[in-house]
C-alpha cells in the first residue's frame, strides 16, 4: 500500500509595506485615535468651567445606590459630597462639598471614557493583527470584513454602553442641561467608534486592503 | 438587506435606551441656581462682646485704703495763738482718732475692720491730707510721663504701708498729736524707709524709692521751716475747691477697689462756678473725669456715727479763727485729774469705690465686721448733762450714744442691655423659620417671596425697685442694615470675568452670579431698605422684650443682610428712691448757709479778741459753745451751733455722686443679626 505524503503548505509571509505607507497607517491610527481623548479632556477643561461649572450630580451616591455591594467603598465619597448636616455649616465647608462633587464627577467620566478608550483601541487592534497575512487572499478579506462588522458592533455597544451608564448615574440628574452637555459627556464616545471605524477602513493591513478594495490603503 | 441589518441595529439600540428608563436610578436633581451657602459673608466684628458682664475676678482684689488725713480728722488746731493750748489734756487733741490713757476711738476699730473686711486681699494704706505736692516739685526728680503715671507717682508717695497689721493703726493714735498722722506736713508722709528694703517693689514704681524719699523728705521740711509758711500751693487749708477726697478722688486707681474716709467737715465747697458762669459740681465733674462709671464702677456710701474728742478749725466753709472743741477729757477742775473721755458724736463719711461685685462683697464682709466688734458694741459719751450744746435755738443736753453706721449704694442703673449675646435671646418669623448660629450671630433664613415680620425677643430684665421703661419714649431706635452681600448682577460665565476686591461671585454653568459686599448699603438710601422697625414692645405677659421688623420682600435681593437693631434709653425715666438719713431734711445731712458762716465766723472772732484780752473766756464757751442763752456776746448774736455731729454737703455729695452715674443716653438695644435669602431674585 502506497502511502501519500503529503507536504505542509508554506505558510504565507506578512506582507510587507512601504515606510509611506507605514507612515500614513500610523498618522491615521494618531490622529484616529488621539481625537477622543483630546475632545474627553478639552471639554473637561475648556468647556466644563465656563459651561457646565458646578453642576455636577453626586456620583458617589448614584453608585453606591446602583450597586449595593460598593457602599461601603464609597462611603467615604459620598460624605464629602454631601451637604453639611446640622446646620452648622460655613462657606468654606461648601466649597469642599462643591469640589468633592466636582472630582468625583471628573473622575467618573475620566474613568468610564478611558475604558471606552482602551476598549475600542485594544479591539480595533486586535483585528488588525489578526488579518496581516495574505493567505488566500479573498477568503481572508471576507473574513476580515465579518470580523470587521462584528468588532464594529461590539465598539459600538460598548461605548454605547458605557455613554448610556454616564446618562444614567449621571446626566440624567443634571438640571437645565443642554449641548454643551451632551458635547462634553457622550462626544468622545462617539469619536471612539469613528476613531474605530476610520483606522478599520483607512488603515487596514496591506493584505487585506487594496486602492478600490472594502480597505482603502492609504 | 444591508440597510434592514442598519435599521435593525438602531432600533435595538433604542430600545436599549428606551429600556433604560425602567431602570429609574434614585438620585439627587443638581441646583437650578447657585448655592448661595458658597457665599462668605465676613465675621462680625462683635462689640458687644466686650460689654458682656466679666464677673470672673470677684477673687482676691487690690485694696486701697485712702485715709483723711486732714486736721479735723486727728483734731488738731495748728494754730499757735489759740486761746486753747494745743497740747493741754484738758483739750485733748485726738479727733476721731484719739487716744487717752486707755481710751481709743472707735475709728480705730473701724479702720481695723477695713483691714479685716478685706480679706487675704492686697491692701494698701494711702494717706491723703491737706498736703498737696505739686507736679512742678515731682517732675523735678525725673518724675514725668502722662497724667495717669503721674497719677500712679502721686498714689506711690501718699503710700503709707502696705499689707499692713490693723495695730498699724495704734501709731495714728498716739498721745502726743506732735507730727502725728494728722498734721500738716507731717514727717509721717514719708514712709519710703518702709519700701527701700526690697527697692520699692511693692510700689507701683518699683525702684524709685530713692528719689521719692529725697522729693518727700523736702516737701515736709517746707511745712518745717522756722517763721517761713510753706508756699501756698503745697497745702489746700482753707481753699473751698479742695479737699482731701477730692484729692483722693483725683488719684484714684480705678482698677482697684478703694476705700477712702472722709471727715465730712472737710467738704468745704462742693459746687463752685466757672468762669463762664456754668455751675461745677467737683465730686462729680471728678467722677466722670476718671469715667468712674462708664467703666462699670460702683460707689458704696456709709455714714459711720463715730466718737470725736478734739479741736475744730473749721466747719465746712466755716473757718474759726479759735478752734471749737467737740468732746473733751472728764477734767475735773478741783483735783485736777482726768477721769475719763466725755467724746462726742461725729459723722464720718467713707466711700467704697470699685467693680460692683467687688463693693458688694467688700461692704457685705465690712457690714459683718462693723456689726461683730465688740468695741462698736458699748456706749460712749458724756451723760449726766456732763455737756451741752444748742441747737435750733434749744440746749441740748448731750447724752451717750452708740455706734451707728447707714449705707447706700450708687451705681449706674441698668434698664437692661439686650444684646445678641443675652441669654435667652431669640429670632423667629410668624412663618415659624428656624435661625441658626452662625459665627456667634443668629441667622435667619428668609424665602423672598411673601413679607414677613421678623421677631427678636429677650427675656426682660428684672429693674430696679420703682423704676419704670416706658418704651414708646425710647430715643434712635431703628434696624439698619450695617453690612450686606447681595446679588449685583449676573453675567456670563467666561476667562475674561474680572470682579471687584468686594465682590464674591458663584458660579453655576455658563453663569456667573456676582454679590457685592457693601456695609451700610442703605444709608441715605432708607426707603430701599426691605427692613423696617414696626415696633418695640414688652410682650403681653410682660415676660420679653419683642422688637418686630418687617420685611417688604419686593426690596429683598439675594444674598446676605447683616441687621442692627438699635435702641437707646434716657436717664430722664430714672427716678432714684430717696435715701433718707441722707437726703431728709432730719437726717444725717446738713445744710450750711452762708449767713451762718459769718455768724460764726463774727462769733469765734469776738470770743478770741475779748477772751484773749482778758485772759479768759465765759465758761458758757468753753466747750462746744456753752449753753444756749438767748444774749449777745459783746454786742455780737450768739448763733445756734454749728451742727459738728451731721455731715455738712453730705446730700449735696450723694447728689453729685448719682449725678456722676446717671445716664444721659445708654444703649438699650444692640443686637446684631444676619438675614439669609438664599433663592436667586434678579438683580
Amino acid at each position: 500500500m502506497q502511502t501519500a505524503v503529503i507536504t505542509p503548505t508554506k505558510k504565507k509571509k506578512r506582507t510587507r509595506m512601504r515606510y509611506s505607507n507605514r507612515f500614513k497607517v500610523l498618522l491615521c491610527y494618531l490622529v484616529s485615535f488621539a481625537l477622543p481623548p483630546l475632545w474627553q479632556l478639552g471639554s473637561l477643561l475648556l468647556i466644563y468651567p465656563y459651561q457646565l461649572k458646578n453642576s455636577a450630580p453626586l456620583i458617589a451616591e448614584n453608585l453606591s445606590g446602583v450597586f449595593p455591594f460598593l457602599k461601603n467603598m464609597l462611603e467615604p465619597y459620598v460624605q464629602r459630597a454631601a451637604e453639611p448636616a446640622g446646620g452648622q455649616f460655613s462657606a468654606e465647608m461648601w466649597n469642599q462639598v462643591q469640589q468633592s462633587r466636582e472630582k468625583q464627577w471628573m473622575l467618573f467620566l475620566l474613568v468610564l471614557f478611558a475604558a471606552g478608550f482602551v476598549l475600542t483601541l485594544l479591539l480595533q487592534l486586535i483585528w488588525r493583527w489578526s488579518h496581516t497575512r495574505g493567505l488566500q487572499g479573498a477568503k481572508a478579506v471576507n473574513r476580515a470584513v465579518a470580523h470587521y462588522r462584528l468588532s464594529m458592533l461590539v465598539i459600538l455597544l460598548i461605548n454605547a454602553a458605557l455613554a448610556v451608564a454616564v446618562w444614567l448615574l449621571g446626566v440624567q440628574f443634571i438640571a437645565g442641561r443642554g449641548l454643551w452637555d451632551y458635547l462634553t459627556y457622550f462626544g468622545a464616545y462617539g469619536l471612539n467608534v469613528i476613531a474605530a471605524f476610520v483606522c478599520f477602513r483607512l488603515a487596514a493591513p496591506p493584505a487585506i486592503s487594496g486602492k478600490k478594495a472594502f480597505f482603502k490603503r492609504l | 438587506m444591508k440597510k434592514l441589518k442598519w435599521l435593525c441595529l438602531i432600533l435595538a439600540l433604542m430600545m436599549c435606551l428606551s429600556g433604560c428608563e425602567k431602570l429609574n436610578i434614585q438620585g439627587q436633581q443638581t441646583a437650578t441656581a447657585p448655592s448661595l451657602q458658597l457665599l462668605n459673608m465676613p465675621p462680625y466684628e462683635d462689640e458687644e462682646a466686650a460689654s458682656v458682664g466679666s464677673a470672673d475676678e470677684e477673687g482676691n482684689m487690690l485694696v486701697d485704703l485712702w485715709m483723711d488725713g486732714s486736721q479735723l480728722m486727728g483734731g488738731i488746731n495748728e494754730d499757735p495763738t489759740s486761746l486753747y493750748p494745743q497740747t493741754g489734756l484738758r483739750y485733748r487733741q485726738g479727733g476721731f482718732h484719739y487716744r487717752l490713757g486707755g481710751e481709743v476711738g472707735w475709728y480705730e476699730d473701724v479702720l481695723g475692720c477695713f483691714l479685716e473686711a478685706a480679706g487675704d486681699s492686697r491692701v494698701r494704706v494711702l494717706r491723703t491730707g491737706n498736703e498737696r505736692i505739686p507736679d512742678s516739685l515731682i517732675t523735678s526728680y525725673g518724675f514725668t510721663g502722662t497724667e495717669e503715671e503721674m497719677r500712679s507717682y502721686r498714689r506711690d508717695l501718699m503710700t503709707y504701708a502696705i499689707d499692713p497689721m490693723p495695730s498699724i493703726f495704734s501709731g495714728f493714735s498716739s498721745e502726743s498729736m506732735e507730727n502725728s498722722f494728722y498734721s500738716l506736713g507731717t514727717p509721717q508722709m514719708n514712709q519710703m524707709a518702709r519700701f527701700m528694703g526690697n527697692g520699692g517693689a511693692d510700689l507701683e514704681n518699683p525702684g524709685r524709692t530713692e528719689e521719692m524719699n529725697a522729693l518727700l523728705t523736702e516737701f515736709v521740711e517746707g511745712f518745717h521751716q522756722k517763721n517761713v509758711p510753706p508756699p501756698a500751693q503745697w497745702h489746700a487749708v482753707g481753699n473751698d475747691q479742695d479737699s482731701p477726697l477730692l484729692y483722693a478722688l483725683r488719684n484714684l486707681d480705678v482698677t482697684r477697689l478703694s476705700v477712702v474716709t472722709c471727715d465730712p467737715a472737710t467738704l468745704r465747697r462742693l459746687q463752685g462756678t466757672r468762669v463762664d458762669g456754668s455751675p461745677v459740681y467737683y465730686v462729680e465733674e471728678i467722677l466722670r473725669e476718671r469715667k468712674a462709671f462708664d467703666n462699670g464702677m460702683s460707689v458704696g456710701l456709709y455714714a459711720m456715727q463715730l466718737d470725736y474728742m478734739g479741736h475744730m478749725v473749721s466747719f465746712g466753709p466755716a473757718d474759726f479763727s479759735d478752734s471749737l472743741i467737740w468732746g473733751k477729757p472728764d477734767y475735773n477742775s478741783n483735783t485736777r485729774k482726768i477721769n475719763g473721755v466725755l467724746p462726742m458724736p461725729r459723722t464720718l463719711l467713707v466711700l467704697v469705690i470699685g467693680r460692683p461685685e467687688q463693693v458688694e462683697s467688700y461692704t457685705a464682709a465690712l457690714n459683718a465686721q462693723l456689726n461683730g466688734n465688740r468695741s462698736l458694741s458699748q456706749m460712749r459719751g458724756p451723760d449726766d448733762g456732763q455737756l451741752t450744746y444748742t441747737a435750733n435755738s434749744q440746749t441740748v443736753v448731750q447724752q451717750p450714744f452708740y455706734f451707728e453706721y447707714e449705707y447706700t449704694g450708687v451705681k449706674r442703673p441698668s434698664l437692661g442691655y439686650y444684646t445678641h449675646h443675652t441669654a435667652g435671646a431669640k429670632l423667629e418669623t410668624r412663618s415659624g423659620l428656624a435661625s441658626q448660629q452662625k459665627d456667634g450671630l443668629e441667622m435667619l433664613t428668609l424665602g423672598g417671596n411673601v413679607d414677613e415680620t421678623l421677631v427678636y425677643s429677650w427675656p426682660a430684665e428684672q429693674l430696679p425697685d420703682g423704676l419704670q421703661l416706658d418704651l414708646s419714649t425710647l430715643s434712635g431706635a431703628r434696624v439698619e442694615v450695617i453690612d450686606s452681600l447681595l446679588l449685583t448682577q449676573i453675567v456670563p460665565n467666561g476667562p475674561e470675568a474680572a470682579m471687584g476686591e468686594n465682590t464674591q461671585v458663584l458660579t453655576l454653568r455658563d453663569k456667573l452670579y456676582c454679590f457685592e459686599r457693601v456695609e451700610s448699603p442703605f444709608e441715605g438710601k432708607e426707603k430701599q431698605c426691605p427692613f423696617q422697625l414696626e415696633s418695640i414692645a414688652w410682650s403681653e405677659d410682660g415676660s420679653r422684650l419683642e422688637v418686630r421688623v418687617k420685611v417688604d420682600h419686593t426690596l429683598l435681593k439675594s444674598g446676605y443682610y447683616r441687621l442692627k437693631l438699635v435702641a437707646d434709653v434716657t436717664g430722664e425715666q430714672l427716678e432714684w428712691p430717696l435715701v433718707s438719713w441722707a437726703q431728709d431734711g432730719t437726717g444725717l445731712s446738713v445744710e450750711i448757709s452762708n449767713s451762718e458762716v459769718i455768724a460764726w465766723e463774727n462769733l469765734m472772732q469776738t470770743l478770741t479778741r475779748y477772751g484773749r484780752s482778758r485772759n479768759s473766756i465765759p465758761t458758757t464757751f468753753r466747750h462746744a459753745w456753752g449753753s444756749y442763752t438767748g444774749k449777745d456776746y459783746q454786742g455780737v448774736e450768739v448763733p445756734d451751733f454749728p451742727q459738728v455731729y451731721k455731715a455738712p454737703g453730705l446730700q449735696r455729695l450723694l447728689e453729685q455722686i448719682r449725678s456722676a452715674a446717671n445716664l444721659e443716653t445708654a444703649p438699650l438695644i444692640r443686637c446684631t443679626f444676619d438675614v439669609f435669602v438664599p433663592e436667586i431674585i434678579a438683580p
